[in-house]
């Protein structure tokens, strides 16, 4: 956690120090949490990101670096307990709250006055903050119970707290402020505890919405 | 006149006749009972033998609560021996009776009792009254049985001890007297572990059942077709906890896409290895994606050969057969 304090503090007083070239904004986005090995559920994320033109560097690139508060959620797939035509079953559903920061480097093709289209790619680092985990249980008699196996999926040793993985981004930008953009996440390390021996890595498909001052 | 003289005369010969009846019964073995089959069996309290500590596992203290329970004494271990082979050799209901005839109720019996009850308090329809008597029923047998910690949900009553011969003559905690010593049943491990594949290991902390994985066994996958629909089986196992387990999966594909659907399947599974070998029907109900077996996975040794046959989809009509040679348990 210190670390990722440190590595913002960082970036913000590198930005700062950038300023005439900074645009900083805030970006809302909904996602599909389709984690492989499980099945996908709907979440969210929102935070602010800046964004700085290396128009120094050569017209067009700029990187881009937010700060995300995130909502993951997906299931498990469903076990059959019983070996017979019963319905006895079971899934877990998890949800996680996460602090993201996608760091990527992105170039603007200007297709208009007022309209670019833009295409970023880099990595992001996922630090966890808490989750839960439940599981739904359904009897002989096709009953569900639903039970919460954990209420923080990271203290309890059950998923790891933090994770990493690639992320590549296509938008809009229009009239200078508004982007509109379609992103996929995919995470290089393993979701749970090698101890769950379960496999399972990131993956999310974003539609998000930004506005950059 | 003679009326005086013939009372006492009575009175004292039942007297005697009480007195020598009730010597020639103390007299006789302390372990004969009316019936034969159980000479050399008697009812005793453990209560009496805590001094006697030979084969105890747990001390005495942690077990003085139970010092009113009674338990089985047999005469010698011979007797012992004797009875759990007998035991053995009859079915539950006779068993039963044979408790019965000592007027003991052993482990075995207690723990039917408990399930039989618990299974009329699930016939309780109003949940406010289900809920208490549950929560009486957990109360009640609170310490005498044990209950599934991995699943606050499953109130399924266990023995407290995996020993199998106490189980069918130790008392509910699984203990005997053998002469005069208290002995405790090999294992004070609640037994839901064994009999139960639905029970999965929990993490350290977790409170519940936490998702069991899967991980599939190499060379061990079959694959039909049916028009554009390909459902696969693999057989594996799941990792928190030890069962066999079959994982499902059938795709459509169209052009290059596909796309994951819902199916049921059915096969005939047959595994064999160096500790035994056993077949039979395995089905995964329509939209589950792993069956897990009520078979544990060092039940045939390691490695094993697997059968599967008659593999279908309920995405068509196509069938499957395959054989499976010196899989790896992992």
């Amino acid at each position: 956690m210190k670390q990722i304090i440190m590595l913002l503090v960082g970036l913000v007083s590198f930005l700062s120090s950038n300023a005439q070239e900074l645009h900083l904004g805030a970006t809302v986005a909904g996602e599909i949490n389709t984690p492989s090995e499980n099945k996908a559920k709907l979440g969210y994320s929102v935070g602010i990101k800046g964004e700085w033109n290396l128009a120094d560097v050569s017209k067009g690139w700029f990187v881009e670096a937010s700060a995300m508060f995130k909502q993951r959620n997906w299931k498990s797939g469903e076990y059959a307990y019983a070996n017979d035509e019963s319905h006895a079953s079971a899934y877990w559903a998890y949800s996680t709250y996460s602090v993201e920061i996608p760091v990527n480097v992105g170039y603007k093709f200007p297709i208009s006055h007022s309209v670019s289209l833009f295409a970023v790619a880099g990595p992001y680092f996922d630090v966890g903050l808490t989750g839960k985990d439940k599981a739904y249980v359904t009897n002989l008699k096709s009953v569900e119970t639903q039970q919460t196996v954990s209420s923080n999926v990271f203290k309890d040793n059950l998923l790891n707290r933090s994770s990493c993985g690639v992320g590549l981004k296509a938008g809009l930008q229009i009239a200078k402020h508004y982007q509109v953009h379609v992103s996929y996440m995919q995470g290089f390390s393993k979701m749970f505890k090698s101890t769950q021996g379960i496999d399972g890595k990131n993956r999310d498909v974003q539609i998000g919405f930004s506005y950059v001052f | 006149m003679i009326h005086k003289k013939i009372f006492p005369l009575l009175a004292a010969c039942l007297a005697f006749v009480a007195l020598t009846a009730m010597f020639s019964c103390s007299e006789e073995d302390v372990f004969t009972s009316e019936h034969s089959e159980q000479k050399g069996i008697k009812i005793a309290t453990m209560g009496q033998f805590f001094s006697q500590t030979n084969g105890i596992t747990r001390s005495c203290g942690e077990i003085a609560e139970f010092s009113d329970m009674p338990v089985l004494q047999f005469k010698d271990a011979a007797t012992f021996n004797a009875t759990v082979s007998k035991l053995k050799s009859l079915s539950k209901e006779e068993r039963a009776s044979f408790m019965k005839t000592i007027g003991f109720d052993g482990a075995e019996q207690i723990l039917c009792k408990a399930d039989e009850e618990l299974d009329s308090i699930f016939e309780i329809e109003d949940e406010t009254q289900f809920e208490t008597s549950l929560k009486e029923y957990q109360a009640k047998y609170k310490g005498i049985v044990a209950f599934d910690e991995s699943d606050t949900y499953d109130v399924t009553p266990y023995l407290t001890f995996t020993d199998s011969s106490m189980t069918l003559v130790g008392n509910i905690k699984g203990y005997v007297v053998i002469g005069d010593k208290l002995i405790a049943p090999n294992n004070n491990t609640p037994n839901y572990g064994s009999v139960n594949v639905s029970v999965v290991a929990k993490s350290s902390m977790a409170a519940g059942p936490i998702q069991p994985g899967f991980r599939a066994f190499v060379n061990s996958s079959l694959t039909i077709k049916n028009g554009k629909y390909k459902s696969t089986m693999t057989l594996g196992r799941i990792v928190n906890g030890n069962s066999f387990a079959i994982k499902f999966v059938t795709k459509k594909k169209q052009f290059l896409w596909k796309k994951s659907v819902n199916a049921s399947y059915s096969l005939n599974l047959g595994m064999s290895g160096n500790k035994g070998s056993h077949s039979n029907n395995v089905i995964c109900p329509y939209g589950k994606d792993c069956t897990i077996l009520n078979t544990p996975v060092e039940t045939f040794g390691n490695p094993i050969n697997v059968t599967v046959a008659n593999f279908k989809s309920s995405r068509g009509n196509a069938t499957g057969n395959a054989n499976f040679k010196n899989v790896q348990i992992q």
